[in-house]
């Protein structure tokens, strides 16, 4: 039994609740379609009549998907969004049914996978699978079928007609059943599907044989019931020609290698049937076998994949507007749930996690100060008078944005005279100086952190509705949860919401802090003993991505993802590696374009963004780092030592501007890095 | 007031996690404040940054339990751990085997052959347990067919018993146990009920206590001691060498004196009552084994409690 969202949902704590599962009956409520903003950025439609796989690691929201395509769901939503009534869906009218349906090209029965019974399916009574996932699916058909009937759009010779075909096909022993949808349900329950737990639970402790004798001969069930029950609905029934039966099968990571087969198998016998499967599962099986045929699967043609994740990470996508807009629509719904929230007058995400521009927070940090000054006064005291000093740093200076005065250092270095920086200065502020433009765009966020470095022991704060969802770093849950651990810090501190009073900065970063801390820890129960070797793998990667933020000469600001050739990482590495990604810890990035012609294409690959404040690095997808195959594996496999070795080696290669041409100033490169790479997106 | 210890808290990483482990504590477990306001007033009664993060350490130690950890363990305590013990004496004829026959018989049993008192005069916190027991088990056994009698009644009036065969003493907490075995002597056994009812067994019942105070009741008195919880040994004493509260061994000492320093201003016994270092609070109240640097509230209010106790 379902329970209801009502029993878990505190209204002061509106984004407590992530998993698909909690939302129970009511999850309709609080879905924000995905399907078409994922049609938009992969190309795939998931109501089309593919067979789809639906890849995405947990919190991605391939649960909710496929749950809100079942009937059930699509049904309240129709009620709801469409007849805007307030009805059970048992009580819509004949019309109102037919409408919906008219409406609809699929009707959809939702099934997982992640429950003990598939589980105990193994061994010798391995077969039972296939007819226990039919007679499972046929179980749910009959509920819409139950559906259609209580809205009276199904005649008695329907019903008569359909529950004969399914008792055809049952056999040994026959059946004596009322040829009606009730006493085919009543024969589910009551007879075939104790007969099975029966067999499932002996199977653990006897032997094949022992169960026949005791239990006899379970009922044999056609194996191409799910087919021919769909055939003949679809058929008998002119209201449903033409549409199309989604099984929507969820968690297929749980199944065992011949319970996939088997799904291989149905998958292809759907070809040119009315059912198509939709199936959802946290990593795409390396092959997906036709049963026992030696036949595999293959994308494109028996099936199209989308991995939700890839689809919804808006910097893989280049559709950062779209995921954004998504993110805040479900946390709106969630805030539109709550009558607390809304009674104190806050509806929108907005008004409880404010945006903050890097300018405001780099003048807050520096609150009037001028220790970041201090590094470059003694450089100028090395050459300079007291006075001469004064004069220069009254040039630069420009207190309403410490990030420029920053800026204006660094073209001191790089040989600028104050009064023309000053100028460019002057310029950029009326919207002239492209040249300034484009430095203070590239290298601003990096600045910002070297900001925070003059500064001990501020830390980055990663603070504003706009960097929890670049934080979630295209997972769902992720954006939700920081803004749950967010307010939940702010309550702990005595926060009450009100109009005009956020979450204050303070407690944002806490919260976005401790769930970076929670999913790094997280890493470790990775199945199959890897979960440690991840850990420390993305350990490794983080710190050199923290040691290059902090280099003073920022050949790529912001260096968050690698580029490496994925091919060559070999053995227990790769397994590492692999786990990692199938986890979400590391990302897939549509690689760049080499840097010259003469290098074949890399893989690159993102650290989850949602570890950018553990790690205290940018949480934008900037700065490409070259590790090689080679590295990756020391950094998996080596000792401490060869692990040092190698990051050394990584940091000293990434840090420096290669190349014969020396800068002229002793420290700052900045006019250097003026290669803009095309492919960057923030 | 609230912005100085937040400001405190919030510039230590140490003292960040301990506050939010106690708002989560509070928030699934505790459930008591709610808001931090008053942890905040009892924060604000220690003088500086080192008091208040050994404060919190301390906070973070306390074991509360909130009223529905109290019927939880009335519920055990009668239905397990009661019943085991007293196994013999519900099935003294015939055990079929059955699970529905124990079920029955110990139903029988407790409205047959059992007598309830809340231990200690009324003001005393045995008697405050009566009402959570009766919630606790209310969907077990009648309230008709537990019988209660109070403790002064039980001393001072006659009281026919010769058909009972266990008395139920019920209490919260067990810290010496000295008070106990004190009543025992002086009250109990020098009762007339007592003294004519030989054949009666007494059961102690309480919800928590220190295992020392369980073996001296049950060492110089006839009483066998059921808790709900397991006995605590001494690493549940705030400052003993194997205490799990303050685990270093400097810390524990700069606690101590901070403590004791406070306790003495508070209450004759500055580290609970018979030094008893207890940490423990329950929603109806916190016995005075607890530091009194936990429960005391000065009416001047020159020291604000977490858990307050109320005599």
């Amino acid at each position: 039994m379902e329970k209801d969202i009502k029993d878990r949902f505190d209204e002061t704590r509106p984004f407590d609740v992530v998993r698909a599962e909690d939302f129970g009956k009511d999850l309709w409520e609080f879905y924000e379609p995905l399907e078409e903003l994922i049609r938009n950025i992969s190309g795939v439609d998931i109501t089309g009549s593919r067979p789809i796989f639906l890849i995405g690691g947990r919190g991605t929201g391939k649960t909710m998907v496929l749950k809100f395509l079942s009937l059930e769901m699509q049904l309240k939503d129709f009620i709801k969004n469409i007849l805007h009534q307030n009805k059970s869906i048992e009580e819509l009218s004949t019309e109102e049914m037919r409408a919906f349906l008219n409406s609809k090209n699929f009707i959809g029965i939702y099934l997982r996978f992640r429950t003990t019974e598939y589980d105990s399916i193994k061994g010798d009574i391995a077969r039972l699978f296939n007819p226990y996932l039919s007679i499972k699916t046929a179980e749910q058909i009959f509920k819409f079928l139950m559906i259609l009937k209580s809205s009276m759009l199904l005649s008695d010779e329907h019903e008569a007609k359909i529950a004969e075909y399914f008792i055809g096909q049952i056999k040994e022993p026959e059946p004596r059943v009322k040829n009606n949808f009730d006493g085919v349900l009543k024969l589910m329950r009551e007879n075939i599907f104790p007969q099975f737990e029966t067999i499932f639970e002996k199977s653990s402790y006897c032997s094949i044989d022992e169960i026949k004798k005791d239990c006899g001969i379970p009922i044999i069930i056609s194996k191409n019931i799910i087919f021919g029950l769909a055939d003949c609905i679809f058929t008998e029934m002119d209201f449903l020609r033409k549409k199309s039966l989604f099984i929507l099968l969820d968690e297929l990571e749980y199944l065992n290698d011949y319970q996939k087969q088997c799904i291989g198998q149905l998958i292809k016998d759907s070809d040119e049937t009315s059912v198509i499967f939709k199936v959802g599962s946290r990593y795409m099986p390396e092959v997906l076998s036709v049963g026992e045929s030696g036949e595999v699967l293959q994308e494109p043609h028996d099936f199209r994949k989308i991995d939700i994740t890839d689809a919804l990470n808006a910097a893989h996508s280049g559709r950062k507007g779209d995921y954004c807009k998504l993110i805040k629509n479900i946390l709106n719904k969630r805030l539109a749930k709550s009558n607390y929230l809304k009674d104190k007058g806050i509806t929108d995400i907005q008004q409880l996690f404010p945006n903050i521009t890097i300018e405001k927070e780099a003048v807050e940090l520096v609150n009037g100060r001028e220790k970041h000054w201090g590094k470059f006064k003694t450089f100028l005291k090395k050459s300079g008078s007291e006075k001469e000093i004064d004069n220069i740093i009254d040039y630069l200076r420009y207190p309403s944005n410490p990030i420029i005065e920053k800026l204006n250092m660094l073209l001191y270095y790089r040989g600028e005279s104050p009064q023309k920086i000053k100028e460019m200065r002057e310029e950029y502020l009326c919207g002239k100086n492209e040249q300034y433009v484009h430095l203070y765009q590239k290298n601003a966020f990096n600045l910002l952190f070297q900001l925070y470095s003059d500064y001990p022991p501020s830390k980055k704060k990663y603070v504003g509705i706009d960097v929890f969802i670049h934080l979630s770093s295209g997972i769902i849950r992720y954006a939700v949860e920081l803004c749950n651990q967010a307010i939940n810090t702010a309550y702990n501190y005595g926060y009450e919401p009100a109009v005009e009073k956020p979450v204050e900065f303070v407690y944002q970063d806490m919260g976005a802090k401790n769930h970076a801390e929670l999913q790094f820890k997280d890493i470790t129960r990775i199945p199959g003993n890897l979960g440690l070797d991840v850990q420390n793998f993305i350990t490794e990667i983080g710190t050199i991505f923290r040691e290059l933020h902090l280099s003073p000469h920022l050949v790529e600001p912001e260096p968050t993802h690698f580029e490496t050739y994925y091919s060559e990482i070999k053995d227990k590495a790769k397994q590492v590696f692999d786990a990692a990604l199938n986890h979400y810890y590391l990302q897939k990035k549509p690689p760049m374009e080499p840097k010259s012609s003469y290098e074949t294409k890399k893989n690159d690959f993102l650290i989850n963004r949602g570890f950018a404040p553990y790690f205290e690095i940018s949480y934008k997808v900037r700065g490409r780092t070259y590790i090689s195959a080679s590295q990756i594996y020391n950094l998996i496999m080596g000792n401490d030592e060869e692990k040092k070795k190698t990051r050394k080696e990584i940091i000293k290669k990434n840090a420096k501007k290669e190349g014969p041409e020396k800068p002229k100033a002793s420290q700052i490169t900045l006019f250097d890095l003026i290669e803009v790479n095309k492919n960057e997106t923030d | 007031m609230n912005h100085h210890i937040k400001n405190i808290i919030l510039s230590n990483e140490r003292m960040k996690d301990l506050f939010s482990s106690i708002m989560e504590k509070d928030r699934h477990y505790w459930k008591k404040f709610g808001t931090p306001d008053d942890i905040f007033k009892w924060l604000n009664n220690f003088l500086n940054k080192n008091e208040i993060y050994l404060a919190l350490v301390l906070a973070d130690n306390i074991l509360y339990y909130n009223i529905n950890e109290v019927r939880y363990l009335w519920r055990l305590i009668l239905t397990n751990r009661v019943k085991r013990y007293l196994f013999d004496d519900i099935f003294e004829e015939d055990y079929s085997g059955k699970a529905e026959d124990i079920t029955n018989q110990f139903t029988a049993f407790i409205k047959n052959k059992c007598i309830f008192i809340g231990f200690g005069e009324i003001y005393k916190s045995g008697p405050h347990m009566i009402y959570p027991f009766h919630q606790a088990v209310s969907n077990i056994i009648k309230k008709e067919d537990i019988h209660f009698i109070e403790y002064s009644n039980f001393l001072s009036s006659k009281v026919d018993l010769s058909d009972k065969k266990v008395i139920f003493l019920l209490d919260d907490f067990i810290g010496t146990g000295n008070q106990a075995v004190k009543q025992w002597k002086e009250e109990i056994i020098v009762s007339e009920n007592y003294k004519s009812n030989q054949h009666i067994r007494f059961l102690y019942t309480a919800l928590t206590g220190f295992l020392s105070g369980v073996e001296n009741i049950e060492k110089h008195t006839d009483m066998k001691v059921i808790l709900g919880e397991s006995p605590m040994d001494d690493s549940f004493r705030c400052f003993s060498d194997s205490s799990l509260i303050y685990e270093d061994a400097a810390e524990r000492e700069k606690a101590k004196e901070i403590m004791e320093t406070a306790g003495k201003m508070l209450y004759e016994y500055p580290l609970g009552y018979e030094n008893d270092q207890a940490v423990v609070a329950f929603c109806h109240n916190t016995p005075n084994n607890s530091l009194p640097v936990i429960w005391k509230k000065m009416g001047d209010g020159s020291w604000y409690p977490l858990f307050e106790r109320f005599e």
